[in-house]
């Protein structure tokens, strides 16, 4: 089994993290793979890290009930180390001046205090740090790097690197990899921090251990936010972006053993910034999703020890662009899976369970009985199971938060749509257990996948009745829900 | 080839078997039928009668089968609803037998040999044995139009017709 041990730093972090879960929820990164996932970002109030705190919440859920040997989606174990604020131990102490005893510092050595004066600006030195680094590097690596004195002995960090330190104990060679912008105050101050910390801590088993990065240059821009006076200014971006590649190159390089540099020339651009807390909550991009798929992607296989990724046809985005032999084929797959289950699907089941014959619902669903029991003299899982409830329940919450993070993602950084064509933006999770009725009934997934072009053998594929009347055709290995939703991905 | 397939096929043979030889030999031997002479009637009214009621019932039949293997449905609720069109379907197909039936019976002049009863003057009453006719024609129509959709309907409309469900898990284990 591979193992993979993942950490977004930052709000961009935060967002790759989430790509990441979906992929592997989807079995972009192969059927035999068990994710950890550590979220590290000083703004504990993040919208974006509240978003990818949310998908990873719907992801273990979903693998809790759906999860099967040999199976493509939730094949993958998934394991969430949970969150880490640099600033925790400092919960009082919200401002530089306050972590660094300012007071202190000059009452012991002037020399030190005026030093201090030099780096940090007046209003850097008193700026809210509760809501992160404000897009200052300076700041970030100065809080970041002071994890170096406790040894990873706060937070997550003891269990993540027990658990790494036992996968090379066992004979596997664990991969870390690290999901940060460049540009900004977080990412760019804590993805070469930490990767050279974690590279030094693992000094023991560092051959064993991968340790690679997804980083993520300036892909978006924005205006200046109004409600704070120290605030990520697009224009430092470049200036960031510059001293972080050359702190990666000169000190931090060795530490990693393959760097994805990914970026786009044309950059999206967000209509209400915030310099931080539950307000920023920024739309998904198609650079996080090449991000994440670079986990995909083999250190010194076709990438040697550092590659460049970015989008190839101008400002749209293809699906040859995303790295991975499998990254591609699967999240198609997963995005007509769950477009078919959000659109038909889900309420064809629910429909079911109102039916106090179930045989009568097979006269026009002849795949029911397939997975589903018609008495229950059958083997088959009733319908009506608690069990199956959970999983119909936590398979559609899933589901609706993949399809709303690749329905922004498919219009980011472009007028057009790019890699799948959802113009419905409503996707919503539904708590009843009768139909929804919200959801319009479709028949045809036909244009669903850009640049996807079905052979005329193959046309059938492209009609959600067809489909069905497929699974229809055979008796499945798996029944139930999990027996639907994963001959379903198969099929489709 | 699926078993189904094979016993649809059976079923439509058996249906022109019945229509074609076993209902002749009915009402030319076995039913009390009041007929100057049914040998003739048969071979001159019921043989012509029956081979375009098969016709007719086999047009309907592909019609029907047609018709489900080319329509999409987005629910079951939508494939059920199906089922109107195939009862309209059998209607229309057991009333046309029936109409083609009396055109054939009333349009049809029965050239038959001289009867010696009819040669020394009695009186014979040559009545079409209708009370017979009719629900021949309905078995007609369910071995050749319901039995075999039962067993060829396709896609999601494979249970629409009635019991085709029980039918079909006779030949294929569910």
């Amino acid at each position: 089994m591979k193992k993979v041990y993942l950490i977004g730093i930052g709000g961009t972090g935060a967002k790759c993290i989430q790509a990441a879960v979906h992929l592997h929820a989807a079995g972009s990164y192969g059927k035999d793979v068990r994710l950890g996932v550590l979220l590290v970002d000083a703004d504990a109030s993040n919208g974006n890290l509240q978003a990818a705190r949310e998908t990873l919440q719907s992801a273990l859920e979903a693998g809790a009930v759906l999860r099967e040997t040999n199976v493509s989606l939730f094949s993958g174990a998934l394991r969430n180390y949970g969150y880490w604020n640099p600033l925790g131990e400092y919960s009082d102490r919200l401002t530089l001046s306050d972590i660094y005893r300012e007071a202190g510092l000059r009452a012991v050595d002037t020399g030190l205090g005026e030093l201090y004066d030099c780096l940090v600006s007046p209003e850097e030195k008193q700026a809210d740090l509760s809501v992160g680094f404000r897009g200052r590097p300076s700041i970030g690596s100065a809080v970041v790097s002071r994890i170096r004195s406790t040894g990873f002995s706060q937070g997550p960090w003891p269990e993540l690197i027990n658990d790494i330190q036992a996968d090379c104990a066992n004979g596997d060679k664990p991969r870390i990899h690290l999901f940060g912008s460049i540009f900004g105050g977080t990412g760019s101050s804590g993805l070469p921090t930490l990767g050279t910390l974690l590279s030094r801590e693992l000094k023991a088993v560092r051959d064993a251990v991968e340790i690679t990065a997804s980083v993520l240059l300036p892909y978006f821009d924005f205006d200046i936010p109004e409600d704070e006076d120290i605030y990520a200014e697009a224009k430092n971006f470049t200036l960031n972006t510059d001293a972080a590649l050359q702190y990666l190159a000169r000190l931090a390089g060795d530490s990693f053993n393959c760097i994805f540099l990914v970026g786009d020339s044309t950059k999206q651009r967000y209509e209400k910034p915030a310099t931080g807390g539950p307000n920023q909550k920024n739309p998904s991009s198609c650079i996080e999703l090449i991000a994440a798929a670079a986990v995909a992607g083999e250190p010194g296989v076709g990438y040697g020890n550092g590659a460049y990724l970015t989008v190839s046809d101008g400002s749209l985005m293809t699906w040859e662009d995303l790295p991975g032999d499998m990254t591609a084929m699967t999240l198609k797959s997963a995005v007509r899976t769950c477009y078919a289950w959000h659109n038909n699907i889900y309420n064809e089941l629910r429909e079911a369970q109102r039916y106090n014959s179930k045989k009568s619902f097979t006269i026009g669903a002849p795949w029911f009985d397939r997975f589903f029991a018609l008495s229950p003299r059958t083997n088959r899982p009733d319908i009506e199971d608690d069990e199956e409830n959970r999983r119909i329940a936590a398979f559609d919450k899933w589901s609706v938060d993949f399809l709303r993070w690749f329905q922004q993602l498919c219009w980011s950084g472009s007028a057009r749509e790019q890699l799948a064509d959802i113009r419905d933006d409503s996707f919503k999770p539904y708590e009843g257990l009768e139909p929804d009725s919200a959801r319009i009934y479709i028949e045809s997934i036909e244009k669903l996948i850009i640049g996807q072009t079905l052979a005329k053998r193959e046309k059938w594929r492209e009609s959600i009745d067809l489909l069905k009347n497929r699974l229809a055709d055979s008796k499945h290995r798996l029944e139930g829900v999990i027996g639907l939703i994963n001959n379903l991905y198969e099929t489709i | 080839m699926k078993a189904r397939y094979i016993v649809g096929a059976i079923a439509i043979a058996l249906g022109v078997i019945w229509i074609m030889g076993v209902t002749r030999a009915l009402i030319t031997d076995v039913l009390p039928v009041s007929l100057k002479d049914p040998m003739s009637w048969a071979d001159q009214v019921y043989f012509p009668s029956s081979a375009v009621s098969t016709l007719l019932y086999a047009g309907f039949l592909v019609a029907w089968l047609y018709y489900s293997y080319n329509k999409r449905c987005k629910s079951s609720e939508e494939a059920k609803q199906s089922i109107g069109l195939w009862l309209s379907l059998f209607a229309m197909a057991v009333l046309s037998n029936v109409i083609s039936l009396v055109l054939f019976i009333q349009l049809t002049v029965v050239q038959a040999p001289a009867m010696p009863g009819a040669l020394a003057g009695g009186a014979f009453v040559s009545a079409p044995p209708y009370e017979f006719l009719v629900p021949l024609t309905v078995i007609n129509g369910l071995l050749l139009f319901w039995l075999p959709s039962c067993f060829l309907s396709q896609r999601t409309l494979r249970f629409i017709p009635p019991f085709s469900y029980e039918l079909s898990s006779m030949t294929e284990k569910r």
